[in-house]
């Protein structure tokens, strides 16, 4: 049998390659998409990790604050414990220079240090005695283009201070993964350098040796009490995770769609392999191989394919996701502040999942195959299938099910709003929808038309003969399809709805703030305050606040000035709501009145450094700065719960008729070399926009996957039809047709099967956009999006679909035309 | 002018078989002829060079005063197309089609189907008493009707010859008869010459001319 295997598997490539190596290519994008998002999730997390590590080494604790820094008590508990070795003190510091982010950890350097950070006794009092001591990574300091002993400036906030390239460390020695970006400095040098206010972002702990690690961190976790938290390395990477759960979610759940659709042309391929090759079954049943026999040939033939496809879907999936990743990285600093992935590592469980996909899903397109093969016996085998039948009968049948499933997930999901996973399950449902009345419709549809010639019509027409084939073609179009339009469609609802709200939000004529997460200087807020033709001015602060176990940011800000209308457009409409802002109230973000279940009137429990406050809720606004959320209070409330804080950013809102852009070059005219950004109103608008469109920029590259194997699956069918209907094309040069007409012929049913695949495509994308705005989007997000499709991108996606769906006909179209006449000798019409 | 002219045609196929060895036939227009023989004895090849289908390897065939051999593939499919009409053994009818769409499809492929036309596919079925199943899938149809769609379908255009290979091969003796019949009727009706193949002794009987073709090689029979 393995001989007979090896022979039939050789016959069978040798006679038709180009559909085996779209078979195989159909395994591979499919597992190359599940690779590419799982690598880019990985290394997000695993990039925060290494930044953590990179600089602390191993240590097995850190201490972290509930809100706002830790004070030096944090240090003298950690120390007390008679399980810690030594303890380090952190403060991060995030710089620009020139246009490189530095990521600076100050940390005590008097102490020995471990790990990649090592000078040596020599060098030891270096940091401490060197001006502006810095140790760089080696890339960070040709980036910078500074070599040890030299200078460059850096800029926090509005400050501007000289740094020494005191080292050059190989972070990426012990931690391959550690951002370049990260940089060492002396605490007591950095808070004296940039000038910052007294306090600790982290304490990082090294315990003795054999020390039990969570025994230290319950015991100084109860000294500390609730201003702190104490963490292992692991519980601060799975920090980060949650931190983007929402994001790898999507994504993932994205990834999976393409997979689904690689799976519906693995089975359309191995489905036709198999119809051609049941007579072939049959006789082997017939002269005595077990069933078991038959159905571990097959078994095998799609195991090598998913061998195949693997191999080949692992190597792409790395390239994939090595060539994103810049555009990734982007989004997660964009959206989480994480650090930027540089570098790209491949875990053995992502190889693991690859090829349990890969293989996965070589068996899943082949199990409506192989349930038949075990129930046909050798008689049946040998007469043509009545799976057309089979798919017609069942079909229905499903839907049934999938519309009972999908009604009782909305129910349970929608109504209780209780179970946010429920969206996924109706957009599962919905695309399974799609699929299961794809064959009837296309069979109905095919039906109606009455061709008048031999041209589209009559390619329509035929779409219904080669029924199973066809259906799975047009149902994995149509999938893809729902998925770009619903997502073309979420995104550009999502665009316009932000577009109206920055035009609500965003009404200050000029914008000055940081390009660091620093705070402006006293001498840039005199020189902002003195720009002539200003009318109102505003200054924001930030800080942050706990909530429960919650941490949300709180934004201090002048609520009420005189001839500025409202910035925070309300959820519900109601007046007085400013007044009460002002009045000691304060305004909840939508996302977080979400997640956190509030409501307009409730009081709500605040913990600031300076205490515990309680505050009513004058309204929820419309925001979409934070999934995480924001909080909203007058600048004097501002100042009781959180403190005397500098300013991050000045609205400046002028007089009318004076010329915004002067005014703007006025300023940074004025501002001198203050490392501060001046922005009209304009440009603010584009940079916000500009940082959304590059947000879902890999939403793009997964809808160009799905959309790949889509068109594949096309080609694939038609090609498989040439070959099928061979008899039928030849009847048709017997009758006088030509070449080209036959030619024609197939392209129009390339066109047929885009055109079916895409009008059921919209109609689950418009299924599909409904479900991502109104449920995932609020079950994940918390945001409210407006409907708001953009005609012109759907438009140019549906004319690409058609177009991609045409030139994949082309191939199959010119293989069909060359169907000898002589073809009409085989009676399998 | 003969409707069809074979003037020492050869065939060999690839790998050196002879299937047709210097054939001649002169089949006047307006005529009947039957070809015998065993299976495999060269007859549907010989009728699929006279329709263009296939390319004879030596000698000449003509085609209403047309030398195939001076056609391309295009010429011969457009000759086939307007002159000659097909009936096969195993029918060849499109499942995905209706009954009159099948009769019609030549009348599709040559762009010519018009209010006209399908009148005359109306005709064509009235005549073999399957008008009232025009509608109909040609699945639901016996071997004898699907025969007769197919003869329908080959006079469609109004062919000048039709070629018809082993057109009674799948059907039982009575039907056979019958289907012949209304072949023979239907081609001298519309003055159409006809050339078939059979087995059967009986219906090669009722042509004007028959002949054996054995090995390849063609013989008038007596």
């Amino acid at each position: 049998m393995v001989r007979y295997f090896a022979k039939a598997l050789a016959a069978m490539v040798a006679k038709s390659p180009v559909l085996y190596v779209l078979t195989v290519l159909g395994v591979a994008l499919g597992v190359a998409s599940v690779v590419t998002i799982q690598l880019i999730n990985d290394n997000a997390i695993a990039a925060f990790a290494a930044s953590v590590r990179a600089v602390t080494g191993d240590d097995e604790l850190t201490i972290v604050p509930t809100l706002g820094a830790l004070d030096d008590s944090a240090m003298r508990v950690a120390l007390a414990d008679a399980a810690t070795q030594t303890a380090r003190p952190i403060v991060r510091v995030d710089a620009l220079a020139g246009e490189e982010r530095l990521s600076i950890v100050a940390t005590d350097l008097t102490q020995p240090t471990r790990g990649p950070l090592e000078l040596g006794a020599e060098r030891a009092g270096d940091p401490l005695v060197t001006p502006g001591w810095i140790a760089l990574s080696h890339e960070l300091a040709a980036r910078l283009g500074v070599t040890p002993g030299g200078t460059f400036t850096a800029v926090n906030g509005s400050r501007r201070v000289v740094l020494t390239a005191g080292a050059l460390v190989d972070f990426k020695a012990t931690l391959p993964l550690a951002p370049s970006s990260i940089a060492v400095m002396d605490i007591a040098q950095a808070q004296a350098v940039f000038g910052l206010s007294p306090g600790l972002d982290e304490v990082a702990i090294d315990l003795l040796d054999g020390a039990d690690v969570l025994a230290a961190a319950a015991r100084i976790g109860e000294v500390l009490g609730e201003r702190a938290r104490v963490l292992t390395p692991d519980e601060r990477a799975e920090e980060a995770a949650g931190l983007l759960a929402a994001f790898r979610l999507n994504l993932t759940a994205l990834s999976l769609i393409s997979l689904a659709v690689g799976v519906f042309l693995i089975h359309g391929a191995l489905q036709a392999t198999l119809l051609r090759r049941r007579t072939e079954l049959g006789v082997l049943r017939a002269l005595g191989a077990t069933r078991r026999q038959v159905v571990g040939l097959v078994i095998g033939e799609v195991m090598l394919i998913g061998c195949l496809g693997t191999a080949l879907g692992l190597p792409l999936g790395v390239v994939a996701a090595r060539a994103n990743i810049d555009v990734v990285s982007g989004t997660l600093t964009n959206l989480y502040l994480l650090q930027t992935v540089e570098e790209l590592r491949v875990p053995v469980w992502v190889i693991a999942v690859g090829a349990a996909v890969g293989l996965g899903s070589a068996l899943l397109g082949a199990t409506l195959s192989l349930i038949e093969l075990r129930r046909e016996d050798a008689r049946a085998l040998l007469v043509v299938s009545t799976l057309q039948e089979s798919l017609l009968v069942l079909a229905p049948r499903l839907l049934v099910g999938a519309a009972l499933l999908g009604s009782a997930t909305a129910i349970f999901g929608v109504a209780a709003r209780s179970w946010a996973p429920a969206g996924f399950v109706i957009a599962v449902t919905i695309l399974a929808t799609v699929v299961l009345a794809t064959p009837w419709l296309v069979l109905r549809v095919s039906r109606l038309v009455r061709p008048r010639g031999f041209g589209f019509g009559y390619s329509m027409r035929s779409l219904g003969q080669k029924l199973a084939a066809n259906a799975f073609a047009v149902a994995s179009l149509a999938i893809a399809v729902s998925m770009m339009f619903g997502i073309t469609a979420m995104v550009g609802s999502f665009r316009a709805t932000l577009e109206s709200w920055i035009g609500s939000t965003v009404r200050a004529d000029i914008y000055v703030s940081t390009e660091t997460r620093g705070r402006l200087d006293d001498d840039v807020l005199r020189t902002i305050a003195a720009t002539p033709g200003t009318r109102a001015s505003d200054v924001l602060r930030k800080g942050e606040a706990r909530m429960g176990e919650r941490t949300v940011r709180l934004s201090g800000v002048n609520v009420s000035l005189p001839g500025v209308p409202s910035r925070w457009p309300l959820l519900h409409a109601e007046g007085g709501v400013l007044e009460a802002v002002a009045g000691g109230g304060l305004l909840v973000s939508e996302p977080l009145a979400r997640k956190a279940n509030l409501a307009r009137g409730e009081r709500i429990q605040l913990r600031t450094l300076t205490g515990e406050h309680e505050l009513t809720i004058a309204g929820v606004f419309y925001d979409y700065t934070t999934e995480q959320g924001t909080m909203v209070v007058d600048t004097a409330t501002f100042v009781r719960l959180v403190g005397p804080v500098a300013p991050s950013s000045v609205a400046l809102y002028l007089n009318h008729g004076v010329d915004i852009d002067a005014t703007v070059r006025d300023l940074q005219r004025r501002l001198g070399d203050s490392p501060v950004v001046v922005r009209s109103n304009q440009r603010l608008r584009a940079t916000i926009l500009d940082i959304f469109d590059q947000t879902f920029a890999i939403t793009v590259i997964l809808q160009a996957m799905s959309f790949l194997i889509a068109v594949a699956g096309i080609a694939l069918t038609l090609l498989i039809a040439a070959r099928e209907r061979a008899a039928e094309l030849a009847l048709y040069r017997a009758l006088g047709a030509t070449r080209c007409q036959v030619f024609r012929i197939f392209v129009g049913q390339g066109l047929s099967l885009g055109a079916f695949g895409l009008v059921l495509g919209a109609i689950g994308g418009a299924a599909l956009v409904m479900v991502l705005i109104l449920l995932i989007n609020r079950a994940y997000f918390g945001w409210t999006i407006r409907l708001a499709l953009p005609g012109w991108a759907l438009a140019e996606q549906a004319a690409t679909i058609l177009a991609a769906a045409v030139l994949a006909a082309l191939y199959p179209a010119m293989r069909a035309s060359r169907t000898p006449s002589q073809e009409l000798v085989r009676d399998d019409l | 002018m003969s409707a069809l002219v074979f003037d020492k045609v050869s065939k060999r196929f690839e790998g050196g078989r002879l299937v047709l060895d210097a054939v001649s036939l002169e089949v006047p227009r307006g005529a009947r002829y039957a070809v015998v023989g065993r299976s495999g004895s060269g007859k549907s090849t010989l009728l699929h060079i006279a329709a263009g289908i296939e390319v004879a390897t030596q000698g000449t065939v003509g085609l209403f005063g047309k030398a195939l051999h001076e056609l391309d593939d295009r010429g011969r499919t457009l000759l086939r197309r307007d002159a000659v009409g097909l009936v096969f053994q195993s029918f060849f009818l499109l499942p995905h089609l209706s009954v009159a769409e099948n009769v019609g499809l030549p009348a599709m492929i040559a762009g010519t189907m018009s209010g006209r036309m399908r009148d005359r596919v109306r005709h064509l079925l009235t005549r073999v008493g399957l008008a009232d199943r025009s509608a109909d899938s040609v699945q639901k149809l016996s071997g004898g009707e699907m025969q007769r769609v197919a003869i329908c379908r080959a006079l469609l255009l109004s062919p000048k010859l039709i070629l018809a290979d082993e057109p009674t091969g799948n059907l039982d003796d009575v039907t056979g008869r019958e289907v012949m019949r209304l072949l023979l009727e239907a081609c001298g009706d519309e003055g159409a010459t006809l050339v078939y193949v059979t087995h059967s002794q009986e219906l090669a009987a009722l042509a004007d001319a028959r002949f054996v073709l054995h090995s390849g090689v063609l013989e008038k029979a007596p």
